[in-house]
């Protein structure tokens, strides 16, 4: 009996000894799962980079609103929202402190893998492969473009590799900018071999706006577009040749002088309440702890402009539910933002009115002064003055270089309000110190940051391999 | 000298006992009873020492046994009674047998492996055990409340004062970082889930992210674990594993501890009936107050505008601008006052062959909030039958539990719809609980106002967040004693069951509520949450045994089997928003989402082998064993993992008056806790929709395919010492433990495109020292009283980290500004780190610095401000019996370790705290402060006086400060009381019963401590390993009263 025991104990051992313990988990697809179709994998995956964009551009309208006093975050019950990146900014813990940083390198990270997917398969014919390679390059400039704009002097890391733990340096400001004009460059390198249409669905935020970008030729204007506001930028920072090229870039995108009709032309991230999908959530109607920043309120004849009169929740707005002044952490805001009345109300990533902009800005860096000043008057008359209203202006007929910037400052703040300009835009003039103007803020000990740290985290991995370049700007033991 | 003595403990902790006549015996019957009353000792162990005789009494004491001819020596045991050898001369063929009371238990049965046990003793390792009388000594929101303060080494603590649960035990600190952090719970052989699901109130209060599907629950919650389905009433005892060598039969699923739950069974004979009926209620007490409000001006001021918006209406209310009276709004709201009772009625009885055990109970737990409480109505039935004479016995059990629970909102939210929260920010000056003209209750005009606030009473009145749970857990034993002959015993058991429960999940808030109207923050209006959750867990384990006797005094036994264990838990959850009105389905909804998770799915297959050997009369006690298990959590699904333990015992006996008997105890062992759920999958993960495309990225967090089980190593001794004629009892246990291979998920460097890996490394150390007292300290015929302290205490360690590791904050926080816990290497995991500001040399300033000399402050810091680890934890327990009368209670002591009162961050941001115009002073503010504020601040253009609430809100300095909000977490309190009067038993008589016993319970009825809020051993974030210091807006404390009447017949 024993003999008999033993031998079934033994046996039921070895029954279970060779019984399978694979359970598959079904709560996230699989790199193996996915590749059963390549195509389709490629495809999402792309498209994953498009959503993924889009989801990091609400915060970032949200934070470069608060650093460049468009507006205040007066989030219900906690005032950290605006004291971070108002007053504790040199904080790398603070709120909103190391913004655009490692949401857009997720996103890199996206695209990083989408490419090596694409160049591995052979479900994919050469130009479809091109068409691939555009988007995602110029997406991956578009990426570490928000990074570096958030970042200023700092600079930014522009490499990725296969190692997500590598400590890769961190490039100067200037260097960031050249990196990703030649990032560009090569997707539009990219694009021109695309053939006629892409392989994955491009949403309709490439083609509502009204400009073709959801085929490689339309995408290759927008990725011109960004090229021009690229140029532009380093053409401010003192790069001599630049406002040229931002020009030349300018040629190939969908810019006309601008009319009433014309000024929203673009390319949109898009929102939709459909399941698993995103609302944009600096709308009046999803986000009502946005206030108007005073120095905007205060603007003089900026109650005139339509501009204003659109993009604020006044009455007469598309936002007409009445409102109340907020008072947090010492400041009070008065009046809410309209910008984006809707819950689904597409946000622009670039559009013809800030083409005309940039137009300006570059023909006067270039020498064309009637033409910058007829850009400028056009936007004033076509964005500020369409509906009855008179457009704020400052110097309408600039006489120096500091004039033109500060009537350009005032356009741009306020036909690109709410759409990630203004910090960055006075940072680039160096007119930081305007910025910091206001009373109560000056009261409630407010500085301007000249740029968003870098995230703890950041500092701390850099720290732990050694600090490989030197102690980043901004981390603890660094240069402020 | 004690041959068949194990044989006899390990078989009938089977529910085995050989009932075999001796062909050539003779037949002795007797009876045992208490000494003290005459009071008959049911399921009392009789043995013949050196012979073969076994037997059993049953409920009315009687036994009979076969025994050699001659004189024989008959031993008598039982659990509660200090045992007893008797002798029968060779004529008598009747005894009668009188055992005194065992205070300390010793005699009771610990277990030792999954088909062994041994008497306590003689136990290797520090064992607790609580008994039926002791959990229901009051009611108990559930089983872990029941529990407190009486598991020393254990942490038990409720996450709030909701009625149904909602609790945490951590035994001997914390044992893992990211893994499962709870311990094992097993009742009658069953594992049992422990798992909490959320029922969506997230999609409500938006504590975290409510907008994507993951957003419809979430961990702020106020979850309930499924511990609080089981009816304390129909557990016989708990024993609590507290020991890496007593555990390690766990193997990779041990290193927390394992609490082993036994049902009441049958005792045979005639039926007897016993009925139970509790009535009382819950109030709610510590409640936070109000400030008082006296004028308009003062409410139109509250800071961050929080009064401004309801300006207009008050000017209407008080036209003189004098406020006459203050709603203390909390004192209206948790002020349910309808009884609670409980119900149990249970029956058991059999023959010799056939036992069986039916309770049955329903309990109504109304809890302090309006429409909240918990419902729970459980089935137990238990049989036992033996076959051939015993040699197969078979045990079945089935648990049928319906508990549904109705909590409301509580703990943190961004909505104002969770109570605590909401009246922070809304000054009493308006009587919330009241209907305007229309029908509708008044609407909240502070803070906002509109659908950024609510009005908690109407919220409560219309909100409905149910839990409905249908659970069945069945456990079927069997045993067969294959083979006894000689000295050699055998036997297979085969031990096993399912645990099943439904939870479904069913909120409904109207689109009419003052939140939602015309939308909530979200722009939806009305929304509904099902969720459906499924769990379904069973396993089964075989085992043989061998025990071998080869002369009088040694034995060994020898354990040998496998054992398969499988968990599943999924989740399916369905929302709308944007209802239709009146329509509460999720079909209607302008918006609708839904998740499907499975949260766990996890098989386990173990080897076990395992050697007890006692030796030397009993006086030396070896064990050792060791498990393989592996899993499919693992890295490796083939590998098996090793888990082995050691540990001895010797008592030196009969040392004299003084000291009685001295045990001196010790082991080691080394037990796994296995990877989360997914730990080894290397993922893609779906990104958010857009343009109609369901998209593909990155998994955040990267997968590890070669992960393992953290590994727990532990060495422990301990000693008992009962002394002074057996009067007194000293257990003390130090342990030292060390945790390897920690499950952790260091960040990656943000520029490198994902946020975490998952690895295995670092080290953790526990060192703690448990300590005992008990004390018989009279034992007459009229008067008993037993005295018993603990103490117990633990140290954490974060030894180190591996290098490419950074420090890391402990998942489950609010950040710098309210403090978590930080691992980070050579610290200690209960540190509490936060911003602090330093002086120009990096020394920390005092406390309000900020206010008092900001041109002094060079920079802040986050470091380490506290220390959430008590300095001990002391509980204290007694029981006086005087005549007919018994008073019996539970006391404990926690003394220091901070809590983060983010609770009153809010009252004093809302300026609505009971204190907040108090004067400064040392005593108010306690230490650590600098008191030298400026008189008045400038909020605006206004200039105010500088009073408690304004200065310490101010020194926090929306973060800057995290000392302003952190207290000591020091209490003494009492946790239950009974006094109960059993009525003579004439009076019994006359009504026809058996006993009759009236109780006076009562559960937290006093709390000793100065903190500010409700209760220290709250936490906002459920059950959490770190992090349990966080006490934000919880469901108020409340203490129970209740008036228990029992009889039995």
């Amino acid at each position: 009996m024993l003999r008999k025991l033993s031998g079934m104990m033994a046996a039921v051992a070895a029954t279970l000894g060779a019984c399978s313990l694979d359970l598959t988990n079904p709560n996230a697809p699989t790199q193996s799962g996915a590749l059963t179709n390549p195509r389709d994998a490629a495809s999402r995956e792309i498209v994953g980079v498009l959503a993924t964009y889009r989801d990091n551009r609400a915060d970032q309208i949200r934070s470069f609103g608060s650093f460049g006093r468009e507006t205040y975050y007066m989030f219900i019950t906690d005032g950290r929202f605006i004291t971070g990146p108002y007053r504790d900014w040199k904080q790398n813990n603070a709120f909103e402190a190391g913004t655009q940083w490692a949401g857009r390198y997720g996103n890199y990270r996206n695209a990083y893998a989408a490419i090596k997917l694409v160049n591995s398969t052979s479900a994919l014919t050469p130009a479809e492969k091109a068409g691939a390679l555009g988007v995602l390059n110029t997406f991956i400039a578009l990426d570490i473009l928000h990074v570096t704009e958030a970042r200023g002097a700092i600079g930014a890391v522009v490499d990725m590799t296969d190692d997500v733990n590598a400590v890769l340096p961190i490039v100067s400001e200037d260097s960031a900018y050249k990196w990703i004009t030649a990032k560009l460059d090569e997707a539009k390198g990219n694009l021109d071999t695309a053939g006629a249409s892409f392989f994955f669905p491009m949403h309709a935020g490439f083609s509502a706006g009204g400009v073709a970008a959801n085929t490689p030729a339309g995408f290759g204007q927008f990725n011109r577009a960004l090229k021009a506001r690229v140029e532009a930028k380093r053409g401010s920072l003192g790069c001599a040749s630049c406002y040229a090229t931002s020009l030349t870039a300018l040629g190939g995108t969908w810019i006309s002088d601008l009319t009433a009709a014309n000024r929203d032309l673009g390319v949109y991230v898009i929102y939709s309440t459909a399941s698993n999908d995103l609302l944009n959530t600096v709308s009046f109607a999803v986000n009502r702890d946005l206030y108007v920043h005073p120095l905007i309120d205060s603007i003089a004849g900026v109650r005139l402009d339509d501009r204003y009169r659109r993009k604020v929740a006044i009455i007469g707005s598309a936002c007409t539910t009445p409102y109340n002044s907020r008072t947090e952490v010492g400041v009070t805001g008065t009046n809410q933002p309209c910008t984006y009345a809707t819950n689904v109300a597409p946000i622009p990533i670039i559009r013809n009115e800030e083409l005309v902009l940039l137009r300006a800005e570059a023909r006067w860096f270039t020498g064309d002064q009637v033409g910058a000043l007829a850009d400028l008057a056009a936007v004033r008359a076509s964005s500020g003055a369409t509906n009855g209203g008179t457009a704020a202006v400052k110097f309408p007929a600039p006489t120096s270089d500091d004039e033109f910037e500060e009537e350009l400052l005032l356009q741009r703040t306020l036909s690109l309000f709410q759409e990630g300009h203004r910090w960055v835009d006075y940072r680039r003039f160096n007119k930081l110190a305007e910025l910091g103007t206001l009373g109560q803020d000056v009261t409630a000990g407010f500085t301007v940051a000249p740029y968003s740290v870098l995230p703890t985290q950041e500092c701390d991995s850099r720290k732990r391999a050694g600090n490989p370049g030197g102690i980043p700007r901004s981390c603890p033991g660094g240069a402020p | 000298m004690t041959r068949p003595l194990l044989l006899a403990a390990a078989l009938l902790a089977l529910g085995l006992a050989p009932a075999r006549a001796s062909a050539q015996g003779r037949e002795v019957t007797g009876r045992v009873t208490r000494t003290l009353g005459q009071v008959p000792v049911g399921l009392a162990t009789i043995t013949e020492v050196g012979g073969q005789g076994v037997a059993q009494s049953g409920a009315d004491g009687d036994f009979r046994i076969t025994v050699a001819p001659g004189d024989v020596r008959l031993l008598i045991r039982a659990i509660g009674y200090q045992r007893k050898e008797v002798t029968v001369k060779a004529g008598e063929s009747n005894v009668t047998v009188t055992l005194d009371e065992d205070p300390f238990k010793l005699e009771a049965v610990v277990v030792t492996g999954q088909a062994t046990t041994l008497e306590r003793r003689n136990a290797t390792t520090a064992t607790v055990q609580v008994t039926n009388d002791e959990l229901t000594r009051a009611p108990a929101q559930s089983l872990e409340q029941a529990m407190q303060g009486k598991v020393p080494g254990a942490t038990i603590s409720m996450n709030s004062g909701a009625p149904g649960g909602g609790a945490q035990v951590q035994i001997r600190g914390v044992t893992s970082i990211l893994g499962n952090g709870q311990p094992l719970f097993v009742l009658d052989g069953v594992i049992i889930s422990n798992d909490a699901i959320s029922d969506g109130a997230n999609s409500v209060t938006g504590a975290g992210s409510r907008s994507s599907p993951s957003g419809i629950g979430g961990i702020q919650d106020a979850l309930v674990n499924r511990l609080a389905d089981l009816n304390p009433a129909e557990i016989e005892s708990i024993e609590v594993l507290k020991s890496a060598a007593a555990t390690a039969m766990y193997g990779s699923r041990a290193t927390n501890g394992v609490v082993i739950i036994r049902s009441k069974r049958g005792t045979g004979g005639v039926p007897r009936f016993n009925l139970t009926s509790r009535i009382g209620r819950s109030t709610a007490y510590r409640l936070l107050g109000t400030r008082q409000f006296t004028t308009v001006t003062q409410v139109a001021e509250l800071p961050y505008g929080n009064g401004s918006t309801g300006v207009a209406q008050m000017n209407a209310l008080y036209p003189s601008g004098q406020i006459p009276f203050t709603h203390d709004y909390e004192d209206e709201f948790y002020s349910n006052s309808h009884p609670s009772y409980e119900v149990t009625g249970s029956f058991s009885g059999g023959t010799a062959a056939t036992q069986y055990y039916v309770n049955l109970t329903s309990r109504d737990e109304v809890g302090t909030a309006p429409r909240t409480g918990a419902r729970l109505y459980a089935l137990r039935t238990n049989v036992d039958q033996s076959f051939l004479e015993g040699k197969i016995k078979v045990n079945v059990g089935l648990n049928v539990t319906r508990n549904s629970l109705n909590r409301g909102l509580s703990n943190n939210d961004n909505t104002c719809t969770s109570p605590i929260y909401c009246f922070a920010y809304t000054p009493g000056v308006i009587n919330l609980d009241s209907l305007d003209a229309t029908g509708t209750y008044v609407r909240n005009p502070f803070n906002g106002g509109g659908s950024t606030v609510s009005n908690p009473f109407e919220t409560f009145q219309y909100l409905r967040v149910n839990e409905l749970v249908f659970r069945q857990i069945g456990t079927l034993g069997a045993s067969w004693a294959v083979l006894s002959r000689g000295p050699h015993q055998i036997s297979v058991t085969a031990t096993g069951g399912l645990d099943r429960a439904q939870v479904s999940g069913d909120l409904f808030s109207p689109s009419f509520l003052q939140y939602e109207s015309p939308t909530a923050t979200d722009g939806f209006s009305g929304r509904a949450v099902r969720t459906e959750g499924n769990i379904f867990n069973y396993n089964l384990s075989v085992l043989g045994t061998w025990n071998y006797q080869p002369w009088n005094g040694i034995s060994f036994t020898t354990t040998g089997g496998f054992s398969w264990a499988s968990q599943y838990n999924r989740v399916l959850r369905d929302r709308a928003r944007g209802l239709l009105p009146g329509v509460e389905t999720t079909n209607s909804g302008t918006l609708r989402d839904g998740s499907d998770s499975v949260y766990a799915d996890f098989r386990n297959i173990s080897l076990d082998a395992s050697e007890q050997v006692q030796a030397l009369s009993e006086r030396l006690t070896l064990g050792g064993g060791i498990r393989a298990d592996r899993s499919s959590a693992d890295g490796d699904r083939r590998k098996y993992y090793l888990f082995p333990r050691a540990s001895a015992s010797y008592r030196f006996t009969d040392l004299g008056d003084l000291f009685n008997e001295v045990k001196l105890r010790g082991g080691w062992a080394r037990t796994g806790n296995r990877p989360r759920y997914g730990d080894r999958d290397l993922l893609l993960r779906t990104g958010s929709n857009i343009g109609g495309t369901a998209t593909l990225v990155q998994a955040t967090v990267a997968g590890n395919a070669d992960i393992k089980p953290e590994t727990l190593t532990e060495i422990e001794a301990g000693a008992d010492v009962t002394f002074l004629r057996r009067r007194l009892q000293f257990e003390g246990t130090g342990y030292r433990r060390k945790i390897t291979d920690l499950l952790l998920q260091p960040a990656t460097i943000p520029s490198g495109g994902l946020t975490n890996l998952v690895v295995n490394g670092g080290e953790l150390s526990n060192i703690g020292l448990e300590l005992g007292l008990s004390a018989a300290a009279v034992q007459s015929r009229d008067v008993d009283l037993t005295l018993r302290a603990t103490f117990a205490k633990n140290k954490q360690e974060i030894k180190n980290l591996p290098s490419f590791v950074p420090r890391f904050p402990a998942p489950g926080s609010f950040g710098a500004a309210f403090g978590r816990n930080y691992i980070s290497p050579g610290g200690r995991t209960t540190w509490v780190w936060g911003n602090v500001p330093l002086d120009a040399n990096g020394n920390p300033l005092p406390i309000g610095t900020l206010i008092t000399d900001p041109s002094a402050v060079a920079a802040t810091r986050d470091t380490v401000a506290g220390d959430a680890n008590p300095d001990f934890v002391m509980a204290f327990s007694s029981s006086l019996r005087w005549k007919r009368l018994t008073l019996a209670w539970t006391m404990d002591w926690r003394k220091g370790g901070v809590v983060a009162d983010m609770t009153r961050t809010l009252w004093d941001e809302g300026g609505t705290s009971r204190d907040y115009d108090d004067p400064i002073t040392r005593e108010t503010m306690g230490d650590g402060w600098d008191l030298n504020a400026p008189a008045t601040y400038k909020l605006g253009s206004v200039t105010y006086p500088y009073t408690q609430g304004s200065f310490r809100y101010n020194s926090w300095s929306n973060g800057s400060d995290v000392r302003a909000y952190l207290e000591n977490g020091t209490y003494v309190r009492v946790r239950d009381i009974s006094l109960s009067y059993e009525a003579p038993s004439g009076v019994v008589q006359e009504l026809g019963a058996r006993s009759l016993r009236v109780t006076f319970q009562a559960r937290n009825p006093f709390v000793f401590t100065h903190y500010w809020s409700f209760d220290p051993e709250y936490n906002n974030f459920g059950a959490t390993n770190l992090n349990r210091f966080i006490d934000l807006a919880p469901y108020p404390s409340n203490r129970q009263f209740f008036l228990s009447v029992n009889v039995g017949w």
